[in-house]
């Protein structure tokens, strides 16, 4: 068993502050690191000590290996939470780590390598035979490959084989568009990855987005704790997930989780991932990825199962055994995640800047909210634009769905624009509630989810309420006198 | 008092009058109707104007005003007059002129180059000064006059920008 | 305070007949009112837009405060003059409100021969900026003259309250602390570049904005240098290398936005204090004035029932009630400001300009501003009466009312005739303003008197030359000096030689004598302390 006493947070924001809870309730030490445009942020105030970091870019600094590193050495690390993005599913970071005798809580650098490369990740599913989409590699040659993407069928997706996450993706719908939309799709992975293998995909219509979570100690033993639903997204990106999924019987979930587990028994998995699934109208799965982190959609899995996945981590890095066998892992009720961004939906979902000058959150019992933020803060565009978490749970699905209705509304962000109407509306939609989402649930309502034309009545409303509150037209010292304010407007 | 509010991309002329105890609110050529804005920062506020009114979440920063309402949030923007007026004109300003005689330190943007207002296109030294030469205006860099180690005297065109209708 | 019992029966004949006739005049009034504005050719009108120029009247709304009233001064100024092709003289004045604070506009319709200056264009920049001068009102000049009348040069340059004046007032102005701003939107040339450089605040519009001293014509006539108006005199010139302007901007909005910026900073005038109660609506509907002012000039009405249609509440107190009764005197309210009104109900005796006397030294003594309401013949004539001392008495009602410290406001709400028109505070008298009604006469005399005396002149000089007349000539003659009288003493006329600052709708006059008075108490007002003297 190792000693893990100081545990350095390599991130920042929401989820700094999340893991440091975690630390704090174990009684670990935590040390934080931050670029000045994070200073005085909740992530930096969260941890025992911060250490200040530099780059080129606040984003640089937070994957800066060495400096990470050194500031390890300085202050006596015993072990590193990644958190997510950033440096979680870097397999030289995990080694570097190795190297200097500090624990990386997460896979090993082995398991980063293998389900890090989706090329790689599908060859080895399609050798131990899990049923994955239709998809080719590049591997037979640029020539070859956009033939067998055609044999694939259309649509199909063009996808990094170094991205993830839903980056760098492209749908094809139509066959003249195949080999542009290759090149675009190489052209964009080697900037955003560095890498510009790509692979093609059958893209099935409606299908939904169904993951597994697993957790695994140093000893082979790997249990899942249920899965997550996460259809609703736009443009690849997830902003609703909910546990346990509104469509699965017993036996579909069952079987989906047992190929999730066995999926990770085959790697030899260590610590928390992810198993994600495209699960077809039929009934059919297919294995679409494997995150080898700890997920932004992780607290809907906390609050139905009561597990702190953190602390797993923690504990499973420390080389304890899994504290619990599969059926002991029982899933009560349901929650909801509604990921508040600060982006503007009625402007193409373009991220937005401002400061917080109202930023109130709801809370309460069955109400979960991990956030970075406090009111005043200004929202910059050097980092991604989610700003919380809002989850909530209750005893059936509709409930949860009813606390979440009632968490967005109590949820107010003024000074920056966010989707929190936009939120709000996706869960008032009755296709929603009836549980039919999947993956083209927001292409399919995009119109009926936009927000109703003001009426004049509204919009004068509106523009009153910002005149009656603006010293650039209620001003006494501007105003004019008797009698000019009783004759009003009048020409002789 | 009145003034220009934008309000989903749209431009709507908005007059106040009357007293504090009673106000007026006219927008574009409407008649004016009494209105009034009531509550308070923690409790919320309410406006009403004539016959209708509905609870609001209102938050002002500088000229921007931030309104939750009809289950949704809005943006308005107060524009100052003087600076709308002149955003509106052709752009006269499409040079940028050395306020005193020096020599050219550095260059920091191409000719066809877009820039915006205040960003600096030049450096230049002058009794052991270095002095940054910004953009008069948004626009495009025409001609660029001097090269670095190149010396001019107090007015020379240093940067011409391109007028609006090229 | 007591209100006016009004006795007027707006179901008689007489009332339906005044009403017709006065609601005519009005009419006629709004009309002129509406040509002077906004009637132009439709070539100058192109011009304008051509040289991306908006019209005077657009600029004025674009200044002043939404709903917000304007009182614009000498409308008709020049209505009869130069064969009526100079209407309003070229100019527009007025008060009105930017950004709260109350001003004194002067613009100049460049839509009219170029805003060239005429002889009564000179009157009326004289006249206006020695409103500025007597209530401390901030001005705000738009400029874009083109420089003086040539042909009428003689009329408007030489004498003492002529052009210069113009300057002379602007440099007053500065001294005393009353703030000036231009807006320079067109080219200001020669003497006019004055204009602007006087002010505290110059701003000029590139490209349309000019201000030299010689414009390009004389600068290539008198040196042979060739060079354009922007180069010479243009906004970035000015605005950066002389120093003579202070701003420079795009375009119009712009200046007029940052006008409207300027006298924000202004500091909020202090009103000089007299007693203030809460305003009231008058009792009596405004309207009925219409039916109360006869359709003949001789036929004589209640001033008590013009009062009643002005002040607050319809209130009024009247002092003396029973004396000197062709004269009433009384305290009343406007806009919640105490005020005393002087208004004629006949001929003056001795006595009712007696009573006049005692009651200007009390309102003197006591800050309380006066308004005269004039319809006055003059004073009574014949031996029983100038024994009387009537001269005596009316020099009495002359002293004191020429040296009131208080400030004066009038209205000729129908005859203005002789030594009346003085005792009741004429033109000569430093009236802070002073309004005509479209009924109004004014004269030395008497029309009927006066063109009496003038046709006997004409027959007896016709006579001794040694022509025939017969009973028609003779008619003739009468009627055409009667013609010529009745032009030359009507309120049109009056309002054309700038001899009043306005003719008013009379249902206005409350609105305007409430902005007039706003405006006339800028200004604080001494006092000269003296006992009063029961004349």
């Amino acid at each position: 068993m190792k000693t893990i006493n100081k545990v350095l947070i390599a991130n920042r924001g929401e989820i700094a502050c999340r893991i440091s809870r975690t630390l704090d309730r174990m009684g670990i030490a935590s040390v934080g690191v931050y670029h000045a445009a994070d200073a005085g942020s909740p992530g930096v105030r969260a941890v025992s000590e911060a250490v200040e970091i530099d780059g080129a870019t606040p984003v640089a600094a937070y994957l800066d290996i060495d400096q990470i590193i050194s500031v390890c050495k300085q202050s006596g690390i015993d072990a590193v939470h990644p958190g997510f993005g950033f440096l979680a599913e870097n397999a030289g970071f995990a080694k570097r780590l190795a190297r200097e005798g500090i624990l990386f809580i997460g896979p090993s650098p082995h398991n980063i390598e293998l389900m890090g490369n989706k090329v790689e990740a599908r060859s080895f599913c399609i050798e131990n035979g899990f049923s994955l989409v239709p998809s080719v590699t590049e591997a037979t040659g640029s020539e070859y490959f956009a033939e067998q993407a055609r044999n694939i069928g259309i649509p199909l997706l063009i996808k990094a084989a170094a991205g993830g996450g839903g980056k760098g993706m492209l749908i094809v719908r139509d066959p003249d568009s195949l080999e542009p939309s290759i090149q675009l799709a190489k052209a964009t992975a080697l900037r955003a990855f560095g890498d510009d293998a790509v692979y093609a995909e059958r893209y099935m219509e409606k299908p939904r987005h169904i993951e597994v979570q697993v957790l695994a100690d140093e000893y082979g033993n790997i249990i899942h704790m249920g899965e997550r639903e996460c259809s609703i997204q736009r443009r690849f990106q997830k902003i609703i997930e909910e546990s346990p999924a509104p469509c699965l019987n017993a036996d579909l979930r069952a079987r989906i989780c047992d190929t999730a587990v066995e999926i990770a028994r085959r790697a030899d998995y260590r610590n928390a991932g992810t198993v994600e699934f495209l699960l077809a109208p039929d009934g059919n799965f297919f294995f679409l990825e494997m995150n080898t982190r700890i997920q932004v959609e992780h607290p809907v899995t906390e609050m139905v199962t009561g597990i702190d996945l953190v602390e797993m981590q923690i504990r499973m890095a420390r080389g304890e055994r899994l504290p619990f066998h599969q059926d002991e892992v029982k899933t009560k009720g349901h929650a909801i995640e509604l990921r508040l961004y600060a982006e503007d939906p009625e402007n193409d979902f373009l991220p937005t800047t401002g400061q917080l000058l109202t930023y109130s959150l709801p809370s309460g019992d069955h109400v979960r909210v991990d956030d970075g933020f406090t009111a005043g803060m200004k929202v910059t565009s050097a980092f991604d634009p989610m700003l919380a978490k809002l989850v909530t749970h209750g005893t059936t699905r509709d409930e949860a769905i009813e606390r979440a209705r009632k968490a967005i509304a109590d949820t107010l962000v003024l000074g920056v624009t966010t989707n929190a109407d936009y939120l709000a509306r996706i869960i008032a939609h009755p296709a929603f509630a009836a549980g039919r989402t999947h993956t083209g649930f927001i292409p399919q309502y995009g119109d009926e989810l936009n927000p109703p034309a003001l009426t004049e009545e509204q919009r004068d409303l509106l523009l009153a309420a910002a005149a009656l509150s603006s010293r650039e037209l209620v001003n006494p010292y501007f105003e004019a006198i008797e009698p000019y304010t009783s004759i009003g407007k009048w020409r002789n | 008092m009145h003034r220009r509010i934008e309000l989903l991309n749209k431009f709507y002329e908005v007059t106040v009058s009357g007293s504090s105890e009673r106000r007026l609110v006219r927008i574009g050529d409407a008649t004016a109707r009494p209105a009034a804005l009531t509550g308070t920062d923690s409790a919320g506020w309410a406006i009403q104007m004539g016959e209708a009114q509905t609870p609001v979440r209102v938050k002002t920063k500088g000229e921007m005003i931030y309104i939750r309402a009809f289950g949704r949030t809005f943006e308005l923007r107060i524009v100052n007059p003087v600076e709308q007026a002149s955003q509106k004109s052709g752009g006269v300003r499409n040079r940028a002129k050395a306020p005193m005689p020096g020599v050219v330190v550095d260059i920091h943007v191409a000719e066809g180059e877009e820039i915006a207002k205040g960003q600096t296109m030049m450096t230049i030294e002058s009794m052991k000064i270095l002095t940054a030469i910004p953009a008069p205006r948004h626009g495009k860099v025409n001609k660029i006059h001097f090269m670095p180690g190149q010396s001019f005297e107090k007015g020379a065109v240093l940067v011409t920008l391109s007028s609006e209708e090229e | 305070m007591r209100r006016i019992q009004s006795t007027i029966d707006i179901l008689s004949p007489d009332y339906r007949t005044y009403e017709r006739h006065n609601r005519n005049l009005a009419a006629r009034l709004h009309e002129c009112q509406r040509k002077a504005r906004f009637e132009r050719p439709e070539r100058d009108v192109n011009r304008l837009r051509k040289q991306n120029k908006m019209m005077v009247q657009e600029r004025i709304e674009l200044l002043l405060d939404k709903g917000t009233p304007f009182l614009e001064l000498s409308t008709l100024a020049a209505n009869m003059a130069y064969n009526g092709t100079v209407p309003g003289a070229g100019l527009v004045s007025g008060i009105g409100i930017v950004n709260g604070r109350e001003v004194l506009l002067m613009a100049s319709d460049s839509s009219i021969k170029g805003g060239a200056w005429y002889p009564l264009t000179v009157k009326k920049m004289v006249r206006t900026t020695d409103i500025a001068i007597e209530n401390r009102l901030p001005m705000v000049h738009l400029v874009d003259a083109a420089g003086a009348f040539l042909p009428l040069q003689s009329d408007l340059f030489a004498d003492r309250y002529m052009a210069g004046r113009l300057f002379r007032n602007q440099c007053v102005l500065s001294a005393i602390g009353v703030k000036q701003v231009a807006l320079v939107l067109g080219h200001s040339t020669a003497g006019g570049a004055y204009v602007p450089t006087l002010c505290d605040y110059s701003i000029m519009v590139r490209g349309a904005g000019g201000v030299f001293l010689g414009g390009p014509p004389l600068v290539k006539a008198a040196t042979g240098e060739d060079v354009s108006a922007d180069e010479l005199g243009g906004a970035d010139v000015h605005s950066t290398l002389s120093g003579t302007a202070d701003y420079a901007v795009d375009n119009e909005q712009e200046g007029l936005a940052l006008a409207r910026e300027i006298v924000g900073t202004f500091p909020r005038l202090v009103k000089a204090a007299i007693e203030r109660c809460e305003p009231e609506e008058p009792y009596y509907d405004t309207q009925e004035l219409y039916g109360i002012i006869p359709e003949d000039i001789k036929k004589q009405f209640d001033m008590r029932e013009v009062i009643a249609r002005i002040v607050d509440g319809s209130r009024f107190h009247e002092f003396k009630p029973d004396y000197g009764t062709t004269i009433v005197c009384g305290y009343a309210y406007l806009y919640g400001w105490k005020i005393g009104l002087l208004g004629n109900n006949g001929v003056l005796f001795s006595d009712s300009a007696n009573k006049c006397t005692q009651f200007m030294q009390i309102c003197n003594r006591d800050r309380v501003p006066i308004i005269f309401l004039q319809n006055i013949t003059g004073f009574m004539v014949g031996k029983e009466y100038e024994h009387g001392g009537i001269t005596k008495n009316g020099a009495k009602m002359l002293m004191v009312q020429s040296n009131l410290d208080v400030p004066k406001l009038t209205v000729m709400t129908n005859g203005s005739f002789g030594a009346g028109n003085y005792a009741m505070c004429g033109r000569a008298f430093d009236a802070r303003f002073l309004f005509s009604w479209p009924n109004s006469q004014i004269s030395v005399m008497g029309m009927e008197q006066a063109a009496k005396t003038l046709s006997q002149l004409r027959i007896r000089s016709l006579e001794r030359q040694g022509k025939k007349l017969s009973d028609e000539d003779i008619l003739q003659i009468y009627e055409g000096i009667k013609q010529d009288y009745l032009e030359k003493s009507d309120a049109y006329h009056s309002t054309s030689e700038l001899w009043d600052d306005g003719i008013i709708d009379p249902a206005d006059t409350r609105k305007v004598l409430g902005i007039a008075l706003s405006a006339a108490l800028n200004r604080d007002f001494g006092e000269t302390p003296n006992g009063v003297l029961r004349i």
